[in-house]
């Protein structure tokens, strides 16, 4: 008698022929995840000149930690989703705990102040309340008026293409189902497929590589963009 | 990350990711490797892994299995056989199996006078492996 064991859900999906695309749309969406915080904040460094990191993590790293994961049973399977939503619902949160460690490091190289006694205070543990500290915010604020400098500049350079500059404006503004962006701007659903299949010839320009490095020196340095 | 907060060159990233799903993974790979990441390295690297990772489970299932058959073959091992007994003990015990009134299935061997001794020591090595499953079984 051949007794056969049932795969769990975790590895039929794993072993769908899907699995490739699935795995590689996952490390698409964990890069964008990365480059999103940079947005927020995050300061990446870069591998091998282009890869961006979090930490010290690549996109390809995390979605390898969140596979590890979901293996090893330490992150159950929801076998409600699919295994991109599972695995990207795991990098999402690994990702996030970079940037919240990344704060953290930002904050802690504070210049020691004396109190009145002479003994050593630390401005951190004295601060009252939770509120946005003044500096952040003002950080944060310079954030999203570089990001809407980004987008104009980003959105000139496809000037006179009237298609690619509503899909865009679409995108900028949140709407990301393709009937939506059909019912606002007229573009055919058929249409922003190969919208967006034309953008990845413009990769460079979106998911910024060069500006990103820039972007991190710059802000090491103290610089306004 | 807040929502209501999310700028424009955020929403357009969050746009592109979610219709890459539109693409091929051929257009993927090589949007990926536009954004610097050695894509067909990292799939082979986990299918390897995937790959080794299920084997490894499988593996410690089969151990498993050969594990319990272990077992199960020692405690067979185990169980007397009366093939090999003295005539005389043979009937002695069937004699005693036939009349115990704990037996209901020895009623069907009360009238067969024909039986010979070999048939009675497999019926009791029969009744003894019963005896042994029905106790493995309450145990478990």
């Amino acid at each position: 008698m051949v007794i056969q064991r049932m795969d769990s859900p975790l590895d039929a999906a794993l072993n769908h022929p899907d699995c490739q695309k699935i795995l590689a749309l996952a490390v698409g969406h964990a890069d964008i995840t990365i480059r999103k915080y940079v947005w927020r904040g995050l300061r990446p460094t870069f591998r091998s000149d282009q890869e961006i990191l979090a930490g010290d993590k690549s996109a390809a790293d995390f979605v390898q930690e969140a596979v590890k994961r979901l293996r090893g049973e330490q992150r159950a399977f929801d076998a409600s989703k699919t295994l991109l939503e599972n695995i990207n619902s795991i990098t999402d949160s690994l990702i996030w705990s970079e940037k919240k460690s990344s704060d953290r490091t930002g904050i802690v190289d504070y210049a020691e102040t004396k109190d009145e006694e002479g003994s050593p205070s630390d401005p951190i543990s004295r601060a009252a309340g939770s509120l946005e500290v003044p500096g952040e915010k003002l950080v944060l604020d310079e954030l999203r008026e570089d990001q809407r400098r980004c987008f104009r500049e980003l959105h000139a350079s496809f000037n006179g293409d009237d298609e690619m500059t509503k899909y865009l404006d679409a995108l900028a503004n949140g709407f990301f189902k393709p009937e939506d962006i059909q019912k606002l701007t007229d573009i055919e659903v058929k249409r922003v497929y190969e919208l967006r299949r034309k953008l990845i010839t413009y990769a460079p320009r979106f998911f910024g590589v060069k500006h990103y490095k820039k972007f991190a020196r710059l802000l090491e340095e103290g610089e306004s963009i | 990350m807040n929502d209501d907060e999310k700028g424009p060159m955020e929403n357009v990233l969050e746009g592109l990711d979610l219709h890459s799903e539109f693409l091929s993974l051929e257009e993927l790979k090589a949007e990926l490797r536009t954004r610097g990441i050695a894509i067909d390295d990292f799939l082979t690297k986990m299918n390897r892994e995937i790959a080794a990772a299920q084997k490894a489970d499988r593996l410690s299932w089969m151990q498993i299995a050969d594990d319990k058959k272990r077992a199960l073959k020692s405690i067979h091992a185990k169980v007397m056989t009366w093939s090999g007994k003295r005539e005389d003990e043979i009937r002695a015990a069937f004699a005693a199996f036939v009349d115990n009134p704990k037996h209901e299935c020895a009623l069907a061997f009360r009238k067969k006078s024909n039986l010979s001794v070999q048939d009675m020591a497999r019926i009791l090595d029969a009744q003894e492996q019963l005896r042994r499953k029905a106790r493995t079984t309450r145990e478990s």
